[in-house]
Parts: C-alpha cells; structure tokens; sequence
C-alpha cells in the first residue's frame, strides 16, 4: 500500500517536471509535436531521395515506433534530476522506502509523453504521407505502438538506474541508446540488413519486435507472428525493467551501508 | 590589443569546456546518427549518396554547438554571477562572448570527422573529398553564420526554461528546411522558397557539391548568401542582445 502512495506521489511531481518544459497542451503541439513531425519527416524523405515508395513506408512505420520509445527514454534524465539540480537525493535515500516506486512515480510522464507522442505522429504522418490504413490498423497500431513505448521504458530504467550514479552521463547515454535502436532494431532497414552479433544485439533491445509486429500489422497480415513479436517485446521490456529495479535497489543499499549517497 | 584579448578568450573556453565535457556530447552522438542514414543507402544500393549522410553529421553538429550549447554561455554567466564582471570590464562583451561561441560551434566540425571514420569502418565507404578549398571555406562561413545567429538564441536563453522549449522545437523545422540531410527539392514546392532564406540551405548545398567530382556553379554568389544570411542574424541578435544588455544594466539586474 505504501508503495502505491509513494508512486502517486511521485507520479504528481512528474507531472508537475513536464511542465516545466510544456506549461499548456497547446504549447507542447506547438513545439514538441512541430519538432517531432519535421525529424521524422526528414528521414521519411530520405525514402524519396533513393527513390522507393516501398522504403517511405519503411521509414515512415519505423519514425512513427521509434520516436516514442526515444522520448520514453527522458526517463534516463528524469533519474538524475534530484541530484543535479535540486539537491534533495540524500533526503530520498535516507527515507526507509525502495527507491524503484519513487523513481517509478517520478518518470512514468515520460512513458505517457512517448505514447502520446507516437500515437500524434501516427495521426499527422499517415494522411501527409498517404499511407492507406484500415479501420482495424487504426485500432490496433497504436495499441501495439503503447507496448513498445512501454518497453523502452523498462529498458530506459535500467539505464538510468546506472545512470543515477554517474549523472552527467545522462544525455550521452539516453541518446546512444535511441540512436542505437533506430539504427539497429529495424527502424530504418529490415535487421536482417545487419550482421548477425548485431542482430542478437537488437533481438534483446526494445523495438525490435514489436516494430516487425506493426509492420505485419500494417500489411493486414494479421497472423500468429504478430502475437509472438508482441509477446517477446513485453517479455524482453519485462526484463529490463526488472534488472532495472535490481539494479537500483542493490546500488542504493550500498549507498546506505557505505553513507555514499551524494559522493559521485 | 584585440588580438590578445580573443586569444586570452579561445584559452579561456578551452579550459572550461575541458572542465566540462558534457559540452562536447552533441559532437559524439550526432554523428551516430549519419549510421542510420548510411545504412538506409546502402541497403537501396545508393552508396553514391554516402556524402549526404557526412553533410548531415557535421551541420547538425556545428547548428548544435552554436544555437545549444554556445547560447547557454550567456545564461550561464548570468547564473554564475560573472556577467557583471565582464560587463563592467573596459571590452564590448560582445567580443568575449563571440569568441567563445565561435570556438564552441568550430568544434562541430569534429561531427564530420567521425562520420566520415564511421562510413569507413562500419560500411567500408571511403567519401572523397573532391573540392577541399570549397569544404574548407563553405564550413568556416557556416561556422560564422551560426555563431553571430546565435546571439539571438543566448540573448533569448535568459529568458528561462520554457524559452528552450520553442528554441528546441526550432531545430525540427530548421534541419528539414535547410536540407541538410535531403535536398530541398524532395519538399512540397510551396516550402521550397522559404529554405531560402536559411543560411544552412546553402552550406548543405555547397558542402554536397564540393563532394561531387564536377565543378560546382556560381560558388561565390552561394557563398555570399551564407555571408549575408548570417549577417541578417547577427544584425537581428545584435540588436536584441544590446537592448537586453541595456535593459538589464538599467535594472541593476544583470546576476540575478
């Protein structure tokens, strides 16, 4: 019970980190959804520049995935907020609760912004691009679209579960990590594009396999595949999150044993 | 004299940004994204293209420096209460400040070395180089471009967070209309015309000509219009930069 009243109350001061980026929703379509739809326009073209229609599409699936699971990924810095700028991670540290519900309160704005932020994408790149969808895709992409944000999530907590302790390295990691994943995980090329180590790589990364579900998906192959790729991704963010919590709990008992809690 | 004083500030900066590595981080991870892009040509059989992909990594490398990180300079010294110090001191503070974006947006130019050593050794691409003077000289007036224009965004950074909100929503438009990964001419016609009046337009353009084996046209005109660009940014910014300058010496507010 008393984790579920931490999480709220971390989730509200979440919230209120959103808004020191975005004070209104008009403001974050006006900025956030601006920046998001050029960048992925921007690489949907490159479809045109080889001139395939089939590769727009590609790129077009691909952006609409893979820019929800890099703004999940805000979780990383969401981490480090406390300790670099407010100075209020010893006071979190030395309260008698786990960690994992605080910081799972804390960033889960971030899980909603990337949900929020594909399912937009999808809305405004689907009709510029042409793309033909059928009522059944529109239901059901962005269902799966949510699981792979949901994911990415589990996958961001455990690099900020790290990154917690060496928080100046938090952009540098939550941006390798997305850039990674666009690159590797069938975003841009089908994976199979890749060698095989960097394959099994991306078979255990987010994206990866809910990504080949929408795309059956997205060809009316409504077949037992889809069922297996949104299956293994809930499976490999389940993971992730749960080295995650692992990680964060057995590095903040050190802390506490040691009394290293602000020494980084 | 002035010569010492910009040699004493390139030396200033270095020593900061050695103190403060994360500056430098858009320059490590930018340029992974040029494998995205390569790995998209090189799957359409399109390695022709690879150059594209280099002319992104460093234009969003140099576009980062300048209007992110440079343009937190003014803000910072704000926050770290030496901005009246240097105000109060005999120079026009537009000289330090200047300078030191400049060094920070020169450092850009790195992004195009790792992309290059990136298509080197992940897809076995080697880019020529087939105009170098051109490169050269189509990235120093990109470099002076994007620094005096960035006296507008450091001029608007001290205006508190939510300002970097729009700033950032800026970048989005700003990449796709300039072309700096696909040529303007795979955009709707109707948004051709503003790309224009972008300065990076026009180093996108240059740059991937210089990459081309045929002689580029009308280089001097293309370069000029970089030049005036950039003066039209830096006129703007300078204008806003002394009135705040003014606004706050006038309110005795310039640390807090």
């Amino acid at each position: 019970m008393t984790s579920f009243r931490i999480f709220g109350h971390a989730a509200h001061l979440g919230f209120q980190d959103f808004r020191v980026f975005w004070t209104s929703w008009r403001m974050w379509l006006g900025t956030h959804v601006v920046r998001v739809f050029t960048t992925a326009a921007m690489w949907i073209l490159l479809g045109r520049l080889v001139e395939s229609e089939e590769h727009v599409r590609f790129l077009l699936i691909g952006q609409v995935v893979i820019l929800g699971a890099q703004y999940t990924g805000w979780t990383v810095a969401a981490f480090t907020w406390d300790r670099m700028f407010i100075g209020t991670y010893p006071m979190l540290v030395a309260s008698p609760s786990s960690l994992v519900p605080v910081m799972l309160g804390r960033t889960s704005i971030w899980l909603l912004n990337g949900i929020a932020t594909s399912w937009v994408t999808f809305l405004i790149l689907v009709p510029v691009f042409r793309l033909p969808v059928s009522v059944t895709q529109i239901l059901w992409v962005p269902l799966a679209i949510s699981l792979v944000c949901a994911s990415s999530y589990g996958l961001a907590f455990s690099i900020g579960s790290i990154i917690n302790w060496v928080p100046r390295l938090r952009n540098i990691a939550h941006n390798t990590a997305s850039i990674v994943m666009m690159t590797i995980c069938g975003v841009v090329v089908p994976v199979a594009f890749w060698p095989e180590w960097v394959q099994t790589v991306a078979f255990a990364l987010p994206v990866t396999h809910g990504l080949s579900s929408i795309r059956l998906l997205m060809a009316d192959e409504f077949t037992d595949e889809v069922l297996v790729g949104v299956v293994l991704e809930a499976a490999v963010g389940l993971v992730w999150l749960g080295l995650g919590a692992l990680i964060l709990d057995r590095t903040v008992n050190a802390a506490r044993r040691t009394g290293a809690i602000d020494l980084i | 004299m002035l010569l010492r004083l910009v040699v004493g500030v390139v030396r200033a900066q270095i020593q900061m940004t050695r103190r403060n590595v994360e500056d430098l981080f858009p320059i490590i991870t930018i340029p992974l994204t040029s494998a995205a892009a390569l790995a998209v040509l090189e799957y359409s059989g399109r390695e022709d293209l690879a150059g594209y992909a280099l002319v992104a990594a460093v234009l969003m490398s140099v576009g980062q420096m300048s209007f992110f990180v440079g343009s937190e300079i003014l803000a910072n010294e704000r926050e770290g209460q030496t901005l009246e110090l240097v105000v109060a001191s005999p120079t026009e503070y537009y000289i330090p400040l200047l300078t030191r974006i400049i060094v920070l947006s020169s450092v850009g130019l790195l992004g195009f070395v790792e992309a290059w050593i990136l298509a080197r050794a992940v897809f076995g691409l080697t880019v020529a180089i087939h105009h170098p003077a051109l490169v050269a000289a189509t990235l120093a007036l990109t470099i002076l471009a994007g620094s005096v224009t960035a006296l507008i965004t450091s001029t608007l950074f001290c205006f508190g967070r939510t300002t970097r909100t729009y700033q950032n929503a800026i970048a989005g438009p700003l990449y796709l209309l300039g072309g700096v990964l696909v040529p303007v001419s795979y955009l709707p016609d109707f948004v051709q015309p503003f790309s224009r009046l972008i300065f990076l337009f026009w180093s996108a353009e240059l740059l991937r000509d210089a990459l081309e084996p045929g002689r580029p046209e009308d280089v001097l005109l293309r370069l000029g219009a970089i030049l005036a660009l950039g003066a039209a940014g830096g006129l703007a910014g300078a204008i806003l930069f002394s009135r705040l300058l003014g606004h706050l010496r006038r309110e005795g507010t310039l640390g807090i």
